[in-house]
């Protein structure tokens, strides 16, 4: 007697993407399963999240790091060549969340999802050839399962937004405009992003009501800015990270991690702690941190990719528990070309009816 | 024992009897439903279930049920208990489906998870008894849009 069906499906939505995507040839019924939205409740419930780190490379492949130091790949984007000339190799244009990316350069707005391989293209906009400087990120709002891609436009000095685009996916065929500031307290599922103006600033967006509020920083934060470093290079310094579901604003000192690493993390009122790699872990300034190599969507831990430069280059990762205040590290076994860690959870959420396959459409 | 101690007959479908004290047998929310609609007699029929099976049955409810054992020690066991034949771990669900007893239902089907998770299309169809009702040049379709996850 065979298994029934009820059961077998309740085995696959405990799969991992991978397997669930080589499954597809099964049969007509498997093939299709993995987009029907009973499954994805069903498997929400069941697959228990990858809690390691998922590395973008610049050629579309995405890596699993396991704990033993081994990089699993993870999926291969067929689409990305066509993104990769197009995407700045220094710039790190990535947005991220639970399970789905978005990335763009200049004629180019792409969202992917590396469990599925899907890769699909936002409608773009004429408006982009007229402005200096725009940003995406996308963002998940559990409550109605509902990403959304935000675009932020800034006006000719980098510093002052001017408009704000909104696109559902699955929802919107086109960019909504939204009105931007307003008044409210209670912030969930958000987007933060630093702004200048009419300060150094933080922005959040709420993914549900779709509304922007600045958020007040502490004095302490402000006394700790080198305003200096700020107009001259930008807020590159500092990274807003996410740490246990709360907002962490870190400060990294310019490419040596020689001096100490500032963390805030927003709980009742901003939380300051400050820690330094281990003595041991710095011969000098034999450790590089790798600028882009930080875990921005964390849980209890910080995760730094960073080269020793010993007699081979070689990539480790340190793990910085903010509870514990502990560290621990690992080498990389396997060479990856790290652009990006992400905390990364796989999504089923299929792209298929989302923008377009491959070029570009303007609107 | 104790005098208020109550046992149930089960009788599987290859007519072998298994007196089991009811506190256990209870763990089948089907059998939990047959005693508190009380239709039961004298003797459960478990038509589906065959005594090989329920053996194995009755043993893992025995040791989940063991006044004072640890949680360590139920890993153990339970960790050595999925470790059979396809073809008993088959039987196993389909009994722990039939009645309806979720915790040891979900323990087998992780163990199912982990033994397919690396395999291939064709090992698939075989496992779970899967019609391939595709064409080769559709088939081959979906291997290409699919190619990474082959690898």
């Amino acid at each position: 007697m065979s298994i029934p069906q009820d059961i077998t499906i309740q085995i696959f939505s405990c799969l991992p993407a991978k397997s669930l995507m080589r499954f597809k040839c099964v049969s007509k019924f498997y093939n299709t399963i993995v987009l029907k939205p009973y499954f994805a409740d069903i498997r929400s419930s069941n697959y228990s999240k990858i809690n390691g780190c998922l590395d973008g490379d610049f050629d579309g492949l995405f890596y699993s790091i396991e704990e033993d130091g081994n990089a699993t790949k993870s999926c291969q984007l067929d689409n990305f060549d066509k993104l990769c000339p197009h995407i700045d190799r220094i710039s790190n244009y990535f947005g991220y969340d639970n399970g789905l990316f978005c990335t763009w350069e200049e004629k180019y707005i792409a969202i992917f999802n590396p469990a599925t391989g899907e890769v699909r293209y936002l409608p773009y906009l004429k408006c982009f050839d007229d402005v200096s400087s725009f940003i995406f990120s996308i963002g998940f709002e559990p409550e109605e399962n509902k990403y959304k891609v935000l675009l932020t436009i800034y006006k000719q000095n980098h510093l002052e937004l001017s408009r704000a685009l909104v696109f559902t996916l699955g929802i919107d065929n086109s960019w909504r405009e939204i009105i931007t500031y307003g008044e409210h307290d209670y912030i969930i599922f958000v987007i933060y992003r630093f702004s200048y103006s009419p300060e150094f600033c933080i922005v959040t967006f709420d993914i549900k009501s779709e509304i922007f509020t600045t958020l007040t920083m502490s004095i302490e934060f402000h006394n700790n800015i080198d305003m200096n470093i700020i107009d001259k290079y930008g807020h590159k310094d500092y990274v807003l990270i996410g740490v246990n579901g709360k907002l962490g604003i870190m400060y990294i000192p310019r490419f040596f991690l020689t001096k100490d690493i500032h963390i805030w993390i927003l709980k009742e009122e901003w939380e300051h702690q400050i820690f330094e790699f281990p003595l041991e872990w710095k011969h000098e300034d034999d450790i590089y941190l790798h600028r882009f190599g930080i875990c921005k969507y964390g849980d209890e831990e910080i995760v730094f990719a960073t080269w020793i430069e010993t007699s081979d280059d070689v990539l480790a990762y340190f793990y910085y528990h903010v509870k514990n205040k502990s560290w621990r590290y690992f080498k990389a076994n396997e060479y990856a070309g790290v652009n990006s860690i992400f905390s990364y959870s796989e999504s089923l959420f299929p792209l298929k009816n989302i923008g377009l396959p491959t070029t570009i459409a303007e609107e | 024992m104790s005098s208020s101690t109550k046992f149930l007959t089960l009788k599987t479908c290859d007519d072998k009897k298994f007196v089991l004290d009811e506190a256990i047998a209870v763990r089948s929310q089907t059998i939990k439903n047959m005693v508190e609609d009380d239709c039961v007699s004298n003797v459960i029929p478990l038509p589906n279930v065959d005594s090989k099976t329920m053996t194995k049955v009755i043993e893992y409810w025995k040791k989940h049920s063991e006044e004072g054992i640890s949680k360590d020690m139920l890993m153990d066991f339970d960790k050595a208990f999925v470790k059979v034949h396809h073809s008993i771990l088959h039987a196993l669900i389909l009994a722990a489906n039939f009645l309806n007893d979720k915790e040891m239902l979900d323990m087998m089907c992780q163990e199912v998870v982990d033994r397919i998770k690396g395999k291939t299309p064709e090992e698939i169809r075989k496992e779970f008894d899967i019609k391939n009702d595709f064409t080769p040049e559709e088939e081959e379709e979906i291997r290409k849009e699919n190619a990474w996850a082959f690898e």
